[in-house]
């Protein structure tokens, strides 16, 4: 009875906000729909890079079937023909969102001061909070996700050439289903997973210049990082900053995947280093500061007048 | 209840000082004229009871801390900033799904109504409209919201004649209901002489004029008399004076319309001359006849 008793209490609120507000309203979804609209770049970019990878591969699958039939072990014709190709596809893939969240982010909250379209959107009820973090969902979440599923597809189309080559060539089909598949799901998977946590620090700080600089937040997103290296090295003769800056841009890789063993140019399953990624201190301190970032986007867009 | 509540309110922006602790109050169902010359605070003004800049002073828009609490109060107050100011990438279509996804108060039956009675097409992008669409758009989406402050801030700017006297038209008819309250600023004052209930004058961050239209017409008499009658005229103390075909036009203040009626053709001035008078020239409020 006891339990019972709070419960009438609270129907008539639950019944008094529908009333108090018309319609239900998602302003972080809308938020991030919005900026889908408005940068289509987001899965255009990733589908072209896609597109020109597998029309890549047809290409050369006309050029390796023949060769495939001269070749002697099925095994290095899977390897040739099947295992490399979509690794580095998934490069490509992943490369090309990447570019196209760096200028996202320097352009997501300078572009609405420029055209003074955020005069619009700060006539409707979104909190700055919600616009910033719709904004910086699509660099942490929604491209990471796009170019994820469009690399898994790209998987899929160069299985179904591979397949359809080493057939061709007279080699069985059940060769390529003893192709890694799932290996290559999970550790697509973790490797999306762990870059963006990598570079979440390095998108929180391009979307704060974007709404920081008046004008050129490419100049000063870049610039100042590289006049901060460049004053070290002549200052001190050494070169922690620029380092520390070229790790957090292209060390990603190396954090999740122990690259000390393992063939160049491909990366397996065994080489995950889970230990090794999350127990790096680097990788916290990055995501704090990525906070800290996002926090003063919120704070900047709150308190720069319009225009 | 007022709409908007203001004690002291002071912007500073780093040289200049653009409001500079001014005090407004205005009523639910009011239409409020604010006008001023450029750089005299208006928008300063309106971003601050807007929520879009941090300000000194106290003050409550509906009940409401405009800077803290800007994204709640949005659900009540609508404002369209100038006309450039929607998205130049955005589709119609996209402009009402988005509205419709983030405000509560937002009726899409209404404004695809309100625009089916205008050139504007659903998949047309709003680089593709002209000024006016633009702003047809815009007063669409705002007129759907069912809100209770209404900010105009030069809505009408470069819109030609026909478009400013629709858009006006629109307001009164369509959207206007006594109880909403209505903010405009613009520089076409006589477009909007006929639909305000009340007037102020800002000048250098200081309010200069506050009065009610009725107040308006009561206290302010607009003389045209003859050379012969000119000096009996200016013993009732004009605030401004002009010359006009030979003839002079003489502005009062609180003189009686029955003791200036002999002297010539007496008439309510319009509120651009009131502005003359009062802002124009080098403090020219208050001192009469230092324009000639």
């Amino acid at each position: 009875m006891t339990l019972a008793e709070p419960v009438p209490d609270a129907v008539p609120e639950t019944q008094a906000a529908p009333a108090a507000l018309a319609r239900p309203v998602r302003p972080f979804l809308w938020s991030v729909r919005r900026e889908l609209w408005e940068n289509r770049s987001i899965y255009v970019a990733p589908l072209i890079a896609a597109g020109v990878f597998l029309f890549g591969c047809l290409v050369s699958a006309r050029r390796v079937g023949p060769w495939l039939r001269h070749m002697e072990s099925s095994a290095q014709a899977r390897a040739a023909a099947a295992y490399a190709p979509p690794f580095f596809g998934d490069l490509v893939i992943l490369g090309t969102a990447l570019v196209v969240a760096v200028f996202y982010c320097l352009g997501a909250l300078h572009n609405e001061r420029r055209d003074r379209s955020i005069l619009f959107w700060k006539s409707l009820p979104v909190s700055d909070l919600t616009a910033v973090a719709a904004k910086a969902a699509i660099p942490l979440a929604v491209l990471p996700v796009v170019s994820l599923v469009i690399a898994l597809i790209t998987h899929l189309i160069v299985f179904g050439i591979d397949t359809a080559v080493l057939s061709t060539a007279g080699l069985t089909p059940q060769a390529a289903m003893q192709l890694p598949v799932l290996d290559q799901l999970g550790m697509l998977i973790y490797g999306v997973f762990t870059l963006t946590l990598w570079h979440a620090p390095a998108y929180a700080w391009f979307l704060l210049v974007g709404v920081w600089a008046r004008r050129a937040p490419f100049l000063w997103a870049f610039g100042l990082p590289i006049a901060a290296t460049i004053f070290e090295n002549v200052a001190f003769g050494t070169s922690v900053v620029g380092r520390f800056f070229w790790q957090r841009l292209t060390g990603g890789l190396d954090q999740a995947f122990n690259t000390t063993h393992g063939g160049p140019g491909t990366i397996t399953m065994p080489q995950i280093d889970l230990i090794g990624f999350f127990g790096n201190p680097g990788l916290w301190i990055g995501l704090v500061v990525a906070a800290a970032l996002l926090a003063g986007c919120v704070w900047l867009r709150r308190y720069r007048d319009p225009v | 209840m007022a709409c908007i509540e203001a004690r002291g309110l002071r912007k500073k922006y780093r040289q200049t000082v653009a409001l500079d602790g001014v005090d407004i109050t205005v009523g639910e169902g009011r239409i409020l004229g604010l006008i001023g010359p450029n750089g005299a605070g208006k928008s300063t003004a309106l971003n601050a009871i807007l929520g879009l800049t941090a300000y000194e002073g106290q003050l409550t828009v509906l009940g409401r801390n405009p800077w803290t609490e800007r994204d709640r109060l949005m659900r009540d107050v609508c404002f369209i900033a100038d006309v450039a100011v929607l998205p130049r990438w955005m589709r119609v279509s996209q402009a009402l799904d988005y509205v419709a996804g983030v405000h509560p108060r937002f009726d899409r039956a209404k404004a695809e109504a309100f625009l089916a009675r205008t050139d504007i097409r659903m998949t047309s992008k709003v680089r593709e409209l002209s000024k006016g669409m633009v702003t047809q758009l815009h007063l669409a989406l705002v007129m759907a919201i069912d809100a209770r402050l209404l900010v105009l801030d030069e809505p009408t700017l470069g819109l030609d004649v026909l478009y400013r006297k629709n858009f006006y038209d629109t307001l009164l008819n369509d959207y206007f209901d006594h109880t909403r309250t209505i903010i405009v600023t613009t520089h076409q004052v006589e477009e909007v002489q006929y639909i305000l209930t009340d007037l102020m004058f800002i000048n250098r961050g200081r309010i200069v004029l506050d009065c009610s239209m009725e107040t308006f017409e009561g206290r302010y008499v607009e003389l045209l008399t003859n050379p012969e009658r000119l000096a009996e005229a200016r013993a009732f103390g004009p605030i401004h004076e002009r010359q006009m075909f030979g003839r002079t036009l003489l502005l009062f203040d609180g003189v009686a319309r029955e003791h200036l009626a002999p002297l010539g053709e007496v008439r309510t001035p319009s509120i651009a001359d009131l502005f003359v008078a009062l802002i124009g020239g080098a403090g020219a409020a208050g001192t009469p006849g230092a324009v000639s």
